[in-house]
């Protein structure tokens, strides 16, 4: 919209120098004025005046990245430079000079010819690097102290250089000493530079096994304020951060726990009994465990169950899930059951690969007590994928929506698949074996699929703007006839692609967009009563009689039909066959119609 | 009942009496908590000390147009703090705001007094779609700033700032 306040700038501004509006207002509305910044405008109003500095700085100075990325900035033109030094051994200090000549390198590096650098040296140069960064942004607080107070977010990239002469950390303690009581948001990581695949001796990455919080001096003294811990540590990394320790540094503050260690700190069977008795985790609203090994799932129990008003649990596994193939846990141990009947868990998101989902069928089989929202990664093929007859239900009764998100290859299932499963059922019809499941599942409202991960129920339910946002979904209605227990099921699906993208071709974007644009939303029916589809004349009559539209988009079970409607749905369900529930053995609809 | 306390009156600082639809006043929170505490009181003026007539005529056109809309969760947190930066501002709101410097931050403080959330953040992100792309130059001169740091100084704040980036 910048071309509208334009208009603004022609007006004159009636004020004498000393007394312009921006610079009087207080400092609450300038910190709100500087929120909509992006950092180099930030920058430029921050030189301004230094009645603006302050505000300005507060959007500059909120978040603090510490890193070793993989593509460091670098020039060849300095690696010639560093080479002409005169190589670059481990002996090297730090010295001012070598500090400038780091600083130096501004512009991004576009390639790095691997071959051309030995792989330690290139290491040093970016540890060098690493320790500069840190003095910089020490000196910079240190020259403005007000910085320090804007700091609410550090993501540090620890590297180790155990027995390293020049990782001196006294810095980095000094840093993270002036910081560390006012951190929201804590993100620490390790170097993921997969040095294994280069030929020399890295003994830079050796694991540290003392954990890094205490390397760093952050202890649970200093997280009072902190609401966010996320510790990011590559799957293959084998630098353990103690658990324990972890968990007491979030202890009563911290409400989003992020883990992605590798887990076996906690495996050792000696570790099991002893450790985490005392922790409370009083304010934790979200766990998420990456990488997890379920060889660890004992632990995470406990971690669950020091935490009574955890809402979200997110687990990834490992791709493949093959660790989880040989688990063999009790499910009905009382550990599971921690998870089972917690009170508070709304939600439960599971990703990972067959033997894990299997892992998860297996806990969710026999239910939670509380969990209304579930989000699967199934095999979902792509965005035309509106059926529901491949989708896991979970059968139990406070689950009210599940999210699909994720898309891998279709037809994968790992059940021996029986016919219903090969292809997508007759149009207009539900699979016997859906509502089976459903009728297990009685609150179940909505199955969406290709959605973001994070919706909430509402969001999820409001269906008017899947279109929007490419979704597709089944919203699920049934009604129940509490004298005779006939159901009568009745599911809206989003047509919305007329065209099926299996392939994506270049006019599939074309097609949609114009159908977009058109504003054509298309919902498919899907009727099912007492294993028959229900014809549209009859679905209408239904209706009608129901005194409702039938273009109908809040689901509900367990609704009401009047006995007309009911009356109806007999007579006219009376003409057909009945083949039973078993199997496929659907009535055509050609059948249907020729008995109306 | 309710028919009776359709509307209220708000008394501005230079004496000025609104009679307001009580739907329109109610897009400011403070004055909506007021009238709660004020309870049935017929005829009783909210006084309105930090605003005056010419700002709260300008206020009250942005709360007509906007009446129908939801009122915003009173304890609107972070969470949504993230839409409330992403979203535009309106095409109404947009025409509406271009007012002069003067009255442009008057707005934004009576938003702020009257507690009006959507109308102070049209202020701010205006304010700060003026400042978007500019030199420090330039934002000094357009909003009449005089600059208090020597050149080194300015230099200096800069690098530091870059620092913080990287």
């Amino acid at each position: 919209m910048p071309r509208k306040p334009a208009l603004v700038l022609c007006a004159k501004p009636p004020y004498p120098p000393s007394t312009s509006p921006i610079e009087q207002l207080p400092s609450e509305l300038k910190l709100r004025v500087v929120s909509y910044l992006t950092k180099s405008d930030a920058n430029n109003l921050a030189i301004t005046s230094r009645s603006l500095q302050d505000a300005a700085e507060s959007s500059i100075w909120s978040t603090i990245l510490i890193s070793m990325p993989e593509k460091w900035e670098y020039q060849k033109r300095l690696w010639e430079k560093i080479r002409i030094l005169g190589g670059w051994k481990v002996q090297n200090k730090l010295t001012p000079e070598n500090e400038d000549l780091l600083n130096s390198f501004n512009s991004t590096m576009t390639q790095i010819d691997w071959s051309s650098i030995q792989g330690e040296p290139y290491w040093e140069v970016r540890c060098l690097k690493f320790l500069a960064r840190i003095n910089q942004v020490l000196s910079a607080l240190e020259r403005h102290s007000a910085r320090i107070s804007w700091i609410k977010k550090l993501e540090l990239d620890f590297p180790q250089i155990p027995g390293d002469p020049f990782a001196k950390y006294e810095n980095l303690h000094e840093l993270i000493k002036l910081i560390r009581n006012n951190l929201r948001i804590f993100k620490i990581g390790a170097e993921v530079l997969d040095l294994r695949l280069m030929d020399t001796n890295h003994k830079s990455l050796e694991p540290c096994t003392s954990d890094c919080f205490n390397h760093v001096g952050f202890t649970a003294l200093h997280s009072l304020k902190l609401h966010t811990l996320d510790i990011d540590l590559s799957e293959f990394y084998r630098s353990d951060c103690e658990i324990s320790r972890v968990l007491q540094i979030a202890g009563d503050s911290v409400q989003y726990l992020i883990l992605g260690p590798n887990w076996s700190e906690l495996l050792g069977p000696r570790k099991r009994k002893e450790a985490h008795e005392s922790i409370n985790l009083s304010l934790l609203k979200s766990l998420t465990l990456h990488h997890l090994d379920p060889r660890a799932f004992p632990a995470i129990y406990r971690i669950i169950k020091a935490a009574p008003y955890l809402e979200n649990l997110s687990i990834h596994c490992s791709k493949d899930g093959g660790a989880w193939a040989d688990y063999s846990e009790d499910l009905s141990s009382t550990e599971v059951k921690t998870l089972r009947e917690h009170n508070g868990l709304k939600r439960v998101e599971w990703y990972g690969g067959l033997y894990a989902r299997w892992c998860f069928e297996k806990i969710s089989e026999e239910g939670f007590d509380n969990v209304k929202i579930t989000v699967q990664n199934q095999d979902i093929g792509s965005e035309s994928e509106t059926y529901i007859e491949n989708i896991l239900v979970p059968p139990f009764a406070s689950l009210k929506v599940i999210l699909v998100p994720c898309r891998t290859t279709k037809w994968s299932r790992h059940l021996a698949a029986p016919d219903w499963a090969k292809a997508p059922p007759p149009r207009n019809s539900i699979s016997p074996h859906v509502i089976n499941h459903l009728r297990q599942a009685p609150n179940l409202l909505a199955i969406q699929f290709s959605c973001l991960s994070n919706l909430s129920i509402e969001e999820a339910l409001d269906s008017s703007k899947w279109n929007d946002k490419r979704v597709n979904g089944v919203l699920i209605r049934c009604y129940t006839n509490q004298a005779t227990g006939e159901e009568f099921y009745h599911f809206k699906r989003l047509e919305l692609l007329t065209v099926q993208p299996k392939i994506y071709d270049h006019q599939y974007a074309e097609k949609y967009e114009t159908m977009r644009k058109a504003g054509e939303i298309r919902w498919v029916d899907h009727t099912s009563f007492r294993n028959a589809t229900v014809p549209p004349p009859i679905l209408n009559k239904v209706y009608k009689l129901l005194g409702q539209s039938i273009e109908w988009q809040e689901p509900g079970r367990n609704m009401e039909l009047p006995e007309s409607a009911w009356q109806v749905l007999r007579l006219w369900r009376v003409k057909l066959p009945d083949k039973g529930l078993e199997g496929r053995k659907m009535i055509t609809r050609k059948m249907a119609r020729s008995l109306q | 009942m309710s028919e009776k306390k359709q509307s209220v009156i708000l008394q501005t600082s230079d004496d000025e009496q609104f009679t307001v639809e009580k739907v329109v006043a109610e897009r400011s929170a403070m004055i909506k908590s007021m009238m709660e505490d004020l309870g049935d009181q017929e005829g009783q003026a909210i006084p309105l000390p930090n605003v005056s007539s010419s700002v709260l005529t300008k206020i009250l056109e942005y709360c007509d147009h906007h009446k129908n809309e939801p009122l915003p969760a009173p304890d609107a947190n972070d969470a949504d703090d993230s839409r409330r930066k992403t979203s535009e501002i309106g095409d109404w709101d947009a025409r509406w705001i271009q007012v002069d410097q003067e009255m442009l931050f008057e707005i934004i403080l009576a938003a702020n007094y009257l507690d009006i959330k959507p109308l102070l953040d049209v202020g701010c992100k205006t304010v700060a779609n003026m400042i978007k792309g500019k030199t420090p130059e330039e934002i000094r001169k357009l909003f009449n700033i005089t600059n208090d740091f020597t050149p080194e100084e300015e230099e200096q704040i800069r690098k530091e700032n870059e620092w913080a980036e990287e």
